[in-house]
């Protein structure tokens, strides 16, 4: 029995082949590219989703002499893919990051209340959220509305092509906006609100659900061998995958994914109230276990912001690493020094969590003649942290327990990160052997599905590597402590300046 | 006759030979660096500023015409700073200098004990690290002995004058700063100078700007290179600013003359008819001129070229292609100021990189980039920072009309005037015409002013200033981006605001 997690991501998708005891055998990526045809649409074509899902199983499986299969997916969350007759995709996947449907965020909103939209869904509408798209798509482009049978997200799609009725996580349900995820079914409130018919979404299940095996026609059209048994369960949303692939499963646990996005996903206790989670603004999603929840934050530019300044203003330092070959961030980071007074606001794309502010804008601060360059890739490193820290300690006052602290993504790589998260968050944290931990979790919901393993939890827990724990250095902390004091406070008192910003007009 | 124009400035001194038209013919300079071993402490030894000025004598004298047997000399100085001397006018420690911040806290005593407003009526000052006051008071506290023991408390002004052979005696101008010199009755507060318990014997005289004073000695003249049969005429000088003015044809109420250097500072002459309690409410110091009756103002941001220094050697990679052994850097710098400037930046800058001067004085501000986003590049960095700097003048140029002063053009000298696109943006910022001038000579050629109106050579000093100049490029504003100027300047202020009491926060995080 072989296990094959399948990790679709924004950028690429990736296959990974484990062994009966969940050993890595092999694994394959390829990329694709999203189209942005106007500034704030951001889509992909399925069909490219698909062709790498096919080419990369089939790189791994196509030797083989295995012939019992399970597999599963981790899945980019928030996408709409509008769907016609035979299955036929009208239009391309519109992404998390496109902003077309603005406008349908504040009517939701305005119509709803934020607060009773928090109450069914655990979230707050966005323009990520696969209802404001439907909407969009209802006003703008009449004929694709009109002919659409189906608004699938990329998990109920993937689902539809393998032969399966077109079905998606509670996890992924979650972004929608139209589904209740303490009763685990849609609103109808909301549906009826917004005139759309329930038929035409998918269906939802819980994570790890056994679909059934895929038919020999389909197994060979993706490249395994003749006559093998591929056996499919339902996945979840990459963050909860990540989760479970980090061994995140208790509440207090916490799996942070340092990428050009930073995204953590925080297992919540059950005696942190609605109404708490509401105040400070978090977002609640099921979580791949049963009758779990995360809480889930959100910085656009984490990675992308020490990456945007390296691209920038680290020229000298590119051509440098090129000339010795060495990776760049090593020489931008490496070297003890004190901590300084600079700051960096890491809004280069809006806020994220907790603020939902897609006005707000990066700053430097505190600059002075003496200010040097590491001591901005510092700040900037920091304030990604400090970002972070603002959830984390919210959640800590309302009782949340430090448990495990794991960090994956290519920011996990940089030893000074994770020390820096040691010392800002002052807990332990734990780096991963495997650093792409989506494929692992997806993994464990293959074999779960098909009753291989019994618990999610424990095969988590057994199955995530740590591969080095790091500690927060006491002579940093309260230096730390007091800059956070400091960096809390930019936010609030730059909102309405960069909001002025924003609204700037420079087209004449 | 030939007259001689030297600039005894913070970083050097400069010294150019003219002719009775104030034609330049000749110039040389002398760099030194001031001691600052810690932050906070700025110093510099005097007698390295007199070695300095017998090497650049005797260097321009190696090819001047022998024939010519005729000089008047006089002096631009940097004010503000405080040497202490024995009775043969020999330093007994380093001069401490304007930027020097060690008597900073002696603003709030001198605040507390003194009517703030009235000590500003008399004195044209707010206290402040850069005035005398606060630095014979921290002087006294920390060096008592020296204090005591000193015959002389004395400026630049006045121990270059007493080192060649004259009473040692400042100008109206330089005397300014002092924060105990009354500058509408020119001469010393008495009941200042009570209250610091601080003898006016130890002072210097007080004399005009561009008086003649006597001719050099012999002895002097031997000292300095001159030769024995010259005649050497001696004229009193001015403060560096002053002189500025004057050699920029800045004569007539409410001119300004901006110099764009690593520090921005403006001169504007004061009208006559100036509400006296509006500048205060600025916090603008009033300043006697080198023309009789007649006051003028400043404005400081500390770091207005040297926020793009900073840019250059903080993140800066312009043009570097691998030729930084070559000494490109200065080069560097100007290819950040050169070529088209196309649009706004999105981005912001404070370019308080070393606090504020007026009308805030805030020496905890610092400086910010702020509306950062995905797509701001190097170029925006620097227009962000040509715009803030612009920014800050416009800010000035408002709080001097709140005074009464109407300023109709800017006549701007300086390193950062050979960049059009930096006039030009500052023309459409500020909205008034920018008025680039030809000679850029600074301190000296308003020296030569002086030297060659106390000599006798000519009889209206103000007639003789403003023929001197001329304009060599106007940039006129364009009314370009406008709207967006006018935003972006009022986000700048508030921003300015909102940070106040971050930046206040972090200015004592490392202490």
């Amino acid at each position: 029995m072989h296990l094959l997690g399948i990790d679709l991501g924004t950028t690429g998708t990736k296959v990974v082949l484990y062994d009966n005891d969940g050993k890595i055998i092999s694994e394959s990526y390829s990329e694709y590219s999203v189209v942005t045809p106007q500034s704030g649409w951001v889509e992909l074509d399925p069909l490219l989703i698909w062709d790498a899902v096919k080419n990369n199983i089939s790189k791994n499986v196509k030797q083989l002499k295995e012939k019992k299969y399970a597999m599963s997916f981790s899945v980019l969350g928030d996408a709409v893919i509008p769907i016609g007759e035979n299955n036929k995709i009208l239009y391309p996947a519109m992404l998390s990051a496109d902003i077309r449907s603005i406008k349908y965020v504040k009517q939701l909103e305005e119509h709803f209340g934020a607060e009773y939209i928090f109450k069914y869904s655990g979230r707050w509408s966005h323009t990520m959220c696969p209802l404001t798209k439907i909407l969009w798509i209802r006003d703008n482009m009449p004929d694709i509305y009109k002919n659409a049978k189906q608004f699938l997200d990329v998990l109920s799609w993937i689902n539809l092509k393998l032969g399966f009725r077109p079905i998606m996580d509670d996890s992924s349900a979650s972004a929608t906006l139209y589904y209740d995820i303490n009763n685990r079914e849609i609103n109808d409130e909301v549906l009826e609100w917004a005139k759309i018919d329930s038929r035409s979404l998918p269906l939802v299940g819980e994570s790890g659900k056994y679909l059934g095996k895929l038919s020999p026609k389909i197994a060979s059209e993706l490249g395994f061998p003749n006559d093998s048994e591929v056996e499919v369960s339902l996945g979840a949303m990459d963050q909860l995958c990540n989760a479970l692939g980090t061994g995140t499963v208790e509440p207090g646990d916490s799996s942070c994914s340092t990428g050009t996005v930073e995204c953590a996903t925080i297992i919540l206790p059950e005696k942190i109230s609605d109404e708490e989670l509401f105040s400070h603004h978090f977002i609640k999603v099921p979580t791949a276990i049963k009758n779990q929840f995360a809480n889930m934050t959100v910085l656009w530019t984490g990675g992308g912001s020490l990456k945007w300044f390296r691209n920038n203003f680290c020229q000298e330092e590119i051509k440098e690493a090129e000339k010795r070959g060495i990776n760049v961030y090593d020489l931008i980071e490496k070297g003890e020094r004190p901590i300084s007074d600079v700051f960096f606001l890491p809004h280069l794309a809006g806020s994220g969590t907790p603020w939902w502010d897609s006005h707000s804008k990066g700053a430097f601060i505190g600059l002075s003649l003496a200010t040097n360059k590491k001591q901005m890739i510092d700040a900037v490193m920091e304030g990604v942290t400090f970002s972070l820290n603002i959830s984390m300690k919210a959640l800590e006052k309302l009782g949340l327990e430090k448990k495990r602290f794991a960090v994956i993504g290519g920011g996990s790589k940089s030893e000074k990160w994770n020390h820096l998260k040691a010392d800002i968050l002052n807990r332990k944290v734990i780096s991963m052997i495997y650093k792409e931990g989506g494929a692992l979790g997806a993994s464990i919901l293959a074999g779960y599905g098909i009753g291989k393993y019994k618990s999610m939890e424990k095969t988590s827990k057994e199955l995530a590597k740590v591969e080095k724990q790091y500690l927060p250095n006491k002579n940093n902390l309260q230096q730390y402590n007091r800059k956070f004091d400091i960096f809390k406070d930019i936010y609030p008192a730059l909102k309405n300046i960069n909001h002025r910003i924003s609204e700037l007009d420079f087209s004449s | 006759m030939k007259i001689i124009g030297i600039d005894i400035g913070t970083s050097g001194l400069k010294m150019s030979v003219y002719d009775e038209q104030i034609n330049i013919l000749k110039s040389d300079s002398t760099s030194y660096t001031v001691q600052s071993p810690r932050s906070g402490v700025v110093e510099l030894d005097p007698n390295i500023i007199w070695k300095s000025l017998k090497e650049t004598i005797s260097r321009l004298f190696l090819d001047m015409p022998v024939e010519e047997k005729e000089y008047v000399v006089s002096f631009s100085f940097l004010g503000d700073a405080l040497i202490v001397t024995d009775e043969k006018f020999n330093p007994l420690m380093s001069s401490i200098l304007s930027s020097d911040t060690r008597s900073a806290e002696y603003s709030e005593i001198i605040s507390k004990q003194l009517n703030k407003k009235e000590l500003y009526l008399k004195t044209g000052r707010i206290p402040h690290s850069m005035s005398i006051l606060n630095r014979l008071l921290w002087f006294r506290d920390n060096y008592e002995e020296y204090y005591k023991k000193a015959r002389w408390y004395l400026d630049y002004a006045s121990w270059i004058l007493a080192k060649l052979g004259f009473e040692p005696a400042t100008d109206y101008s330089s005397a300014s700063g002092m924060l105990f010199f009354n500058i509408n009755k020119k001469r010393y507060d008495d009941e200042i100078l009570s209250w610091a318990k601080i003898p006016e014997k130890k002072l210097p005289f007080l004399i005009p700007s561009g008086k003649y004073l006597g001719n050099l000695s012999d002895e002097v003249k031997l000292e300095l290179g001159f030769s024995l049969n010259s005649e050497v005429k001696v004229v009193s000088g001015g403060m560096d600013q002053i002189c500025n003015a004057l050699g920029t044809g800045t004569v007539l109420p409410n001119q300004m003359v901006c110099s764009i250097g690593t520090v921005e500072a403006t001169t504007t002459i004061l009208p006559d008819d100036i509400d006296n309690k509006q500048l205060f409410a600025g916090n603008y110091y009033r300043s006697v001129s080198a023309l009789p009756d007649q006051f003028v103002t400043f404005s400081f941001l500390w770091s207005g070229g040297g926020s793009l220094r900073w840019y250059r050697d903080t993140l800066g990679y312009y043009g570097k292609n691998g030729k930084e052994s070559e000494g490109l850097n200065r080069n560097n710098l100007y290819e950040l100021l050169i070529g088209e400037k196309t649009k706004p930046s999105k981005e912001i800058f404070l370019p308080y990189l070393s606090g504020t001067g007026p009308p805030f004085w805030n020496s905890l501000a610092r400086g910010a980039f702020l509306g950062v986003n995905l797509a701001s590049n190097e170029q925006n960095f620097v227009d962000a920072i040509l715009e803030g700097v612009s920014y800050d003048l416009r800010y000035n140029l408002e709080q001097l009309q709140k005074a009464g002063i109407e300023i109709e053009k800017i006549c701007v000298v300086g390193g950062g005037s050979r960049s059009p696109k930096w006039l030009q943006i500052k023309a459409d910022i500020v909205k008034k015409p920018i008025l680039r001038l030809e000679r850029q000579e600074g301190g000296s050629l308003g020296a030569a002013l002086l030297a060659g109106y106390g000599a006798g050579l000519f009889d209206n000093l103000t007639e003789a200033a403003k023929r001197v100049n001329r304009i060599n490029g106007v940039f006129s504003p364009s009314g370009k981006y406008e709207k967006i100027y006018d935003k972006k300047y009022n986000i700048f202020k508030d921003s300015y605001i909102k940070l106040r009491d971050i930046n206040n926060r972090i200015s004592s995080f490392l202490r």
